[in-house]
C-alpha cells in the first residue's frame, strides 16, 4: 500500500546523500545518469539539492523568536508611563515592591495617587503574584472613608500594579506628637481606626500589619488606613473558607501578637492586639516591648510570655511623647482597656474591634467600661492554638471563630441582654474545643465531626429556653457540617435553626431567610434538588420582600435557585435567574471576579450549545480563581473542573484531560478519600478515556467514582450517570451482558429522579440503542435511538447538539440495516445542525461528515462523497484541537476511497501513507489494528481494481 | 522531600524506558510536561543574555530539577529527547494561543500560568516549522526526531546519536537532509 511513497522516499535519500558526496560540478551528470528518465525525481533531488545550500541558521530563528516570550520584563523607572499614570517619584520602599507617586499622564499633577509596583524579581514568582492580586482582591472589596482606596490596577510588561489614592498625610503617631494632641483627641482618632478595622473585619479581612506606618494622618485630620500587602481574606464569598496562617512572617515585630510569631492561626484578634499596641503607643509615648536590640528568641519570649507595664506607667517614662494631659488623664480604665487588648490568649482579649471601640466611647463618654470587671468568665489560661489538634479540629476552630467574632461585632452594638447572648455563645463555641486539648481526650485524636456532635447535644441542653440563641449556634454548626462533607447531619442541624427562627422572629424575616437558604444549600449538595428547590424559592420571596430588588441577598438566592433550576434541567429559568443575579451582582463585585452564578451561566450556554461564550466566562473563572483562591483550594479544583467540560464539548479533549488531572490532583490533597466532590474529575477523566476508545484506561476513574457516588444509597442524577459510564465502559470491553445491566440501573434510576423525559434518559436510552447495535438487533436499536430522537426533540427542538447526535446514531443503524437514503438524509440534516452550533474544525463535525461520505459511498455517489469528505479532511487539517489519530485516519480512508473511485489514484495513494503515519505510535492497538485493516483492505481493492 | 521523590521516580522512569518499556515514556512525558511549563511561566530573569537559546538553559533547568545524580548517560539522552518533544510542544501551544488571540477569532486555549505573563508575541514561523516537521515525520520520523533533539533540546550531535541509537556520521548526512527538505517546505508556505 503505502509502499511506493516509501520506497520513493528512500530512494530520493539515497540519490541525495549520494549526489551530495560527488563535487558540484559532478553533480548534474550523476543525476542524470542515477535517474534516467524519471524527471519527477530528479527534479525533487535538485531542488532538495539546491536548498540544503541555503540552510545555515534558519531553524534556529523560529524557534528563538518562540522562546522569546521566555524572557522576562524590562525595568521601570521614573518618567515612565504605566497605563494612565505617569510616575512621579518613589515615595516608599517595600519588600515586595516599590510606591511611586503618580499622576494621571493626560491630566499632569492636578490627581495624584500612589502606584504598588511589585519588584520585577518578586513578580516572577506565583507565590508573589498571588499576593500582590489577592491584595488587588481585598482593597476592591473595601470602601470605607479610613481605608485608602483602590482606584485602578493591572498588569505592565508581567509586573503587577495597584493604583491607590494618595493620601498626603503623616504616621498617626507622628500627627499626634507635632500637633501635640491631648488624650481626648487621640482617642477618638483611634476610635476612627477601630471603624476602620471593624468594617475590614465585616468585610472577612484581617489587615494583620497594623501599626503607625501604616495609618497616615491627612492635613485635615483624617486618618487612612493602608496596606493590605499580607492581609487576608478569611473566608471567600461562599463560605469556603481560608486557614490564615503566618508561615511567612512580614510583619513588623512590634506590632505582631503571640499567634503571629508562634505561627499559629490568625484571626480578627490579631487586629485586635495590634490596636492595643498602637492605644499603648498613642497613650504613653512608648511601645509595650522594647525590641529594637533584643535577638529572635527574646522577642518571642517577651510578647508571648511577659506582661507589659501599664501604658499610664510607660507615659511616665516618655513625658515628651506621651499625651501633654497623660498625668491627669491616663487612668485604670485606660489601662484596662490596653491590657485587655493586649492579653495573650485571643480569646481573651475583646471579643471584637467593635468591643474596643464601645469601651473607648464608653470612657470618653465618662460610662464604666467592660475591661474593668473582670467579668470574661474565661477560666481558661490555655489556648487552643498552642495544642496540637487535628487538622479537622482546625478548620472547624477557624469557622466557627470567624463565625461568632463577625456574629460578636455585630451583635456589639445591641442591648445589653442580647449582649450576653453574644457572649455566651462565643463561650460556649470556644468551650467546645477545650476538649480536644490531649489530656482530655487521652491522646486520642478527636475528629470534626465528633466535636460537632458533641456541640449540637450540648446546644440542645444547655440553652434549652434561649431558642434565639439556640438558633444561631445551631446555624454555625451546620455551616460546619456542610464544610465537613456532612451534609445529612448539617441538614438536620439546620433544619432546627429554621424551625426555632420561625418561631422566634417569625416567617417573613431576613434572619429566617438566611437560615433558610443554608438549610436548602446542605439539600441541595445532597443532590435532592426538588426539595432544595422549593426552599430556596421561599427564601428568594422573603428576600425580595424585606429587601430592595437589587440587593446581593436577592441575587445569591437567585442563582442558588438558577444553579437548582440548572441540575433539574430547567434551563430557561435557570438562565433568565443566572443572568439576572448577574446583572445585580456585576456592578458591585471589583473588575474581573466572578460568582458561582457565572459558572452555572455558563454550564446552561454549553447545554444550550453556545459553547464559546460559556468557554470564556469559565476560562476567566479558572485564571481568577487561581489567583483568589489559590490553587490548592477547593473553588480552584472545581473551576478546572467546569472548563474541562466546556472543553469536552468544544472538542478539547486533551485540553480537558488536562484541567480535570489538575483539579483532582488537587482534591486528592486537601480532600479525604470518598469525598464527594473526587467524583466530578474521576468522572470526566473516565469519561475522556471512554471518548478515545480506551476503556482500560477509563476503568480505574469510573470504578473510584461510582464507588463515591453509590455510598450515601440515594437515587440521584450524579449516580444514575456514573452508572451509565461504568455500562458504557463494559460495551467497549466488550461485556454486553455486563453494560446492558448497568444501562438498565442507570436508565431506572434517572427516570425516578427525572421523569419521564429528560436528557438524561434520552442519553441512556440512545447508549442502550448503540448496545442493541453492538449486539447485531438492528430492529431494536432502531426503535430506541427513534425514542431517543423524540425526546431529544421534545427537549430541545430541532437544533440541538444532543439531536445531531441521535440522528448520527439513528443513521449509524440504518446504514447497518442498508436503509442508506434515510441514512444520508439524517447525516445531512445532523451535520447542518454541528456546522452552525460548533466551532469550524469541530471533531464532532468531522465525524458528522466521514459518516456523511461513507454513506454516500455506500451509494455509490462517489463525486458527492469526495466533496464531503475532502472539505472535512481541509477542516481537519486547519483543526485547533488535535483529534484522535483514527479521528484522522478514518477520514482519510473514507476520503482515499473516494478518491480511489474518482480515478484519483495517486491521491488516494498518499492518504493511505498519511494514515499509517497518523497511526503509527497510537497506544490503542486494537483500534490501530482495525483501522489499518480497513486500510489494507481498501488498498487491495485499489490495486485489483484500479491498476 | 518532593524533589527527591520525584528523582527517585524519573530516573526509575528513565531506566525503565532505556529497558525498552514503553510505558514507562507514557508516565514520564507528563511530568517532564508539566516541569518545563512550570519552568516556563516561572522563568527567571535571564542574567546574561547572550545568544543561547533560552529554551535550551530550560531543558538544562527541568534536568536539574527531575533527574537525580545517578543516572546513566544514556538515560540522559532519552531524558533530554522528551524534554525537546514537550519543549516543542509548549512552544507551538503558545504561539499558537497567540496567534489567535491577535485573530480574535476561534475558540482559544490559554494555558493558566501563561494567562499572567504578557511576553511578546510570539512569531507563527514555529507553527509552520512545527507543522513543516509533522509532515517530514510522516515521511521519516527519525529525521523530524533529529531536528526536535538538537535544536529544541540542544543536544550535541554525539548525544542525539546515543539518543536515536545511530552513528553521529549519520546524524549528520541525515541532518543536511532534513534541513534542506525542511527549507524548501517552509520556503514554499510562505511564498
Amino acid at each position: 500500500m503505502a509502499a511506493t511513497a516509501g520506497n520513493n522516499w528512500q530512494r530520493i535519500e539515497a540519490l541525495f546523500y549520494a549526489a551530495l558526496d560527488q563535487p558540484p560540478s559532478e553533480r548534474p551528470s550523476f543525476l542524470e545518469r542515477a535517474c534516467g528518465d524519471d524527471f519527477l525525481l530528479r527534479r525533487e533531488v535538485e531542488s532538495l539539492l539546491e536548498a540544503s545550500g541555503q540552510t545555515s541558521g534558519f531553524l534556529q530563528k523560529p524557534v528563538q523568536e518562540a522562546a522569546r516570550w521566555l524572557d522576562p520584563v524590562e525595568e521601570i523607572t521614573i518618567g515612565r508611563q504605566i497605563g494612565a499614570y505617569k510616575l512621579l517619584r518613589v515615595i516608599g520602599e517595600g519588600g515586595m515592591g516599590a510606591v511611586y507617586l503618580a499622576a494621571r499622564a493626560d491630566d499632569l499633577y492636578k490627581q495624584q495617587v500612589a502606584i504598588k509596583l511589585m519588584h520585577a524579581g518578586f513578580a516572577q514568582t506565583r507565590r508573589m503574584l498571588l499576593r500582590f492580586s489577592s491584595e488587588r482582591q481585598i482593597l476592591a472589596n473595601l470602601n470605607h472613608p479610613n481605608i485608602a482606596r483602590l482606584l485602578d490596577g493591572g498588569i505592565y510588561t508581567g509586573v503587577p500594579y495597584l493604583v491607590m489614592e494618595f493620601i498626603d498625610g503623616i504616621s498617626i503617631v507622628e500627627y499626634c506628637h507635632k500637633n501635640k494632641l491631648g488624650t481626648e483627641a487621640r482617642l477618638r482618632l483611634f476610635a476612627a481606626v477601630c471603624g476602620a478595622v471593624e468594617y475590614a473585619h465585616k468585610n472577612l479581612v484581617v489587615h494583620r500589619d497594623i501599626k503607625p506606618g501604616n495609618i497616615l494622618v491627612t492635613p485635615e485630620g483624617v486618618p487612612k488606613l493602608l496596606d493590605f500587602g499580607i492581609a487576608k481574606l478569611l473566608s471567600t464569598g461562599d463560605g469556603g473558607l481560608t486557614q490564615t496562617r503566618t508561615t511567612e512572617r512580614m510583619m513588623t515585630p512590634e506590632y505582631a501578637s503571640p499567634e503571629q510569631l508562634r505561627g499559629d492561626p490568625i484571626t480578627t484578634s490579631t487586629d485586635v492586639y495590634a490596636l492595643g499596641v498602637l492605644l499603648y503607643e498613642l497613650l504613653s509615648g512608648t511601645r509595650p516591648f522594647h525590641l529594637t536590640t533584643a535577638n529572635p528568641v527574646d522577642i518571642v519570649h517577651m510578647v508571648c510570655e511577659q506582661t507589659p507595664t501599664a501604658p499610664s506607667r510607660g507615659a511616665k517614662q516618655t513625658p515628651d511623647l506621651a499625651p501633654p494631659d497623660a498625668a491627669r488623664k491616663l487612668s485604670g480604665e485606660l489601662d484596662n482597656i490596653v491590657l485587655l487588648a493586649l492579653r495573650k490568649e485571643p480569646a481573651r482579649r475583646y471579643v471584637s474591634v467593635g468591643q474596643l471601640a464601645e469601651d473607648i466611647e464608653a470612657f470618653l463618654d465618662g460610662y464604666p467600661v467592660r475591661a474593668r470587671t473582670d467579668a470574661w468568665g474565661y477560666r481558661t489560661s490555655k489556648f487552643i492554638g498552642r495544642h496540637k489538634i487535628g487538622v479537622f479540629a482546625a478548620i472547624v476552630f477557624a469557622v466557627l471563630l470567624v463565625g461568632f467574632s463577625l456574629g460578636m461585632a455585630l451583635f456589639a452594638r445591641r442591648a445589653q441582654r442580647e449582649r450576653l447572648a453574644a457572649e455566651r455563645e462565643a463561650q460556649f463555641l470556644n468551650s467546645i474545643f477545650q476538649s480536644t486539648t490531649p489530656d482530655q481526650t487521652r491522646g486520642k485524636q478527636i475528629t470534626g465531626q465528633e466535636l460537632l456532635d458533641d456541640g449540637t447535644r450540648r446546644v440542645e441542653s444547655e440553652f434549652a429556653g434561649e431558642p434565639q440563641l439556640q438558633a444561631t449556634l445551631y446555624y454555625n454548626i451546620g455551616q460546619a457540617y456542610v464544610g465537613l462533607g456532612l451534609y445529612q447531619k448539617a441538614e438536620a442541624v439546620l433544619q432546627r435553626a429554621y424551625t426555632l427562627r420561625k418561631q422566634t422572629v417569625g416567617d417573613s424575616n431576613l434572619d429566617t431567610a438566611t437560615t433558610l437558604d443554608a438549610l436548602a444549600t446542605s439539600i441541595r449538595l445532597q443532590v435532592d434538588f426538588n426539595r432544595a428547590e422549593l426552599l430556596f424559592r421561599k427564601a428568594l420571596v422573603i428576600r425580595r420582600e424585606k429587601s430592595s430588588a437589587t440587593n446581593p441577598l436577592v441575587a445569591q438566592s437567585m442563582s442558588n435557585l438558577g444553579e437548582c433550576l440548572y441540575w433539574e434541567g430547567q434551563d430557561a429559568e435557570a438562565e433568565s435567574l443566572l443572568r439576572e443575579a448577574r446583572a445585580i451582582e456585576l456592578p458591585l463585585r471589583p473588575d474581573g471576579t466572578l460568582e458561582s452564578s457565572d459558572m452555572y451561566l455558563a454550564l446552561v450556554l454549553e447545554r444550550k450549545g453556545s459553547f464559546r461564550e460559556a468557554a470564556d466566562l469559565l476560562k476567566e473563572a479558572v485564571s481568577i480563581s487561581a489567583t483568589i483562591d489559590g490553587t490548592e483550594s477547593s473553588n480552584y479544583a472545581n473551576s478546572l473542573h467546569d472548563l474541562a467540560g466546556a472543553l469536552i464539548d468544544a472538542g478539547d479533549l486533551s485540553g480537558a484531560e488536562k484541567m480535570d488531572r489538575q483539579s483532582l490532583a488537587i482534591r486528592r490533597k486537601i480532600n479525604a478519600p470518598g469525598y464527594p466532590d473526587l467524583a466530578y474529575p474521576l468522572n470526566n477523566l473516565g469519561f475522556i478515556f471512554l471518548e478515545r476508545g480506551d476503556w482500560a484506561g477509563a476503568g480505574p476513574f469510573l470504578k473510584e467514582s461510582l464507588e463515591i457516588r453509590r455510598r450515601p444509597g440515594k437515587a440521584d442524577a450524579r449516580l444514575a450517570a456514573s452508572l451509565n459510564n461504568w455500562a458504557r465502559m463494559l460495551e467497549e470491553k466488550g461485556d454486553y451482558k455486563g453494560a446492558d445491566d448497568y444501562y438498565k440501573q442507570a436508565m431506572e434510576m434517572i427516570r425516578e429522579v427525572a421523569g419521564a423525559q429528560s436528557w438524561g434518559l434520552a442519553k441512556i436510552t440512545a447508549n442502550v440503542g448503540m448496545l442493541r447495535a453492538d449486539q447485531r438487533h438492528y430492529a431494536q436499536a432502531e426503535q430506541l435511538e427513534r425514542r431517543a430522537m423524540e425526546m431529544r426533540r421534545q427537549l430541545g427542538g430541532e437544533e440541538s447538539p444532543d439531536l445531531a447526535s441521535s440522528q448520527i446514531n439513528l443513521a449509524i443503524v440504518l446504514s447497518m440495516r442498508h436503509e442508506l437514503p434515510e441514512a444520508e438524509t439524517l447525516l445531512r440534516r445532523a451535520l447542518a445542525i454541528r456546522t452552525k452550533e460548533l466551532s469550524t474544525g469541530h471533531p464532532a463535525t468531522i465525524s458528522t461528515a466521514v459518516r456523511l461520505g461513507e454513506v454516500l459511498i455506500d451509494q455509490g455517489k462517489f463525486k458527492e462523497a469526495e466533496a464531503v469528505l475532502r472539505e472535512g479532511i481541509e477542516e481537519l487539517h486547519a483543526v485547533q484541537f488535535p483529534l484522535m489519530p483514527w479521528q484522522s485516519a478514518e477520514a482519510e480512508i473514507a476520503l482515499g476511497e473516494a478518491d480511489a473511485r474518482t480515478g484519483r489514484t495517486d491521491e488516494a495513494e498518499r492518504l493511505l501513507h498519511d494514515t499509517a503515519a497518523h497511526m503509527r505510535g497510537y497506544p490503542q492497538a486494537a483500534l490501530q489494528r482495525q483501522i489499518l485493516q480497513r486500510a489494507l483492505l481498501f488498498s487491495e481493492t485499489l490495486y485489483t481494481e484500479g491498476r | 522531600m518532593e524533589a527527591s521523590s520525584d528523582h527517585q521516580r524519573v530516573t526509575r522512569l528513565l531506566q525503565q524506558w532505556s529497558g525498552g518499556n514503553k510505558q514507562a515514556l507514557d508516565e514520564l512525558m507528563p511530568l517532564v510536561y508539566d516541569q518545563l511549563h512550570r519552568l516556563a511561566a516561572n522563568c527567571l530573569r535571564a542574567e546574561n543574555r547572550d545568544h543561547t537559546l533560552r529554551a535550551t538553559a530550560l531543558v538544562n533547568e527541568a534536568y536539574v530539577r527531575l533527574v537525580g545524580a545517578n543516572v546513566s548517560w544514556q538515560d540522559r539522552v532519552h531524558f533530554f529527547a522528551v524534554s525537546a518533544r514537550m519543549l516543542r510542544r509548549i512552544l507551538v501551544d503558545h504561539a499558537k494561543s497567540h496567534n489567535r488571540q491577535k485573530r480574535g477569532g476561534e475558540f482559544e486555549k490559554v494555558p493558566l500560568d501563561e494567562a499572567i505573563l504578557v511576553g511578546p508575541q510570539a512569531d507563527k514561523g514555529i507553527v509552520e516549522l512545527d507543522e513543516a516537521l509533522r509532515r517530514l515525520a510522516a515521511r521519516d520520523v527519525r529525521k523530524s526526531e533529529l531536528v526536535e533533539l538538537l535544536f529544541f533540546g540542544g543536544l550535541t550531535y554525539d548525544e542525539a546519536a546515543a539518543a536515536l541509537n545511530i552513528s553521529p556520521a549519520t546524524v549528520h548526512r541525515e541532518l543536511t537532509l532534513a534541513k534542506a527538505w525542511l527549507y524548501r517546505e517552509l520556503s514554499a508556505s510562505s511564498a
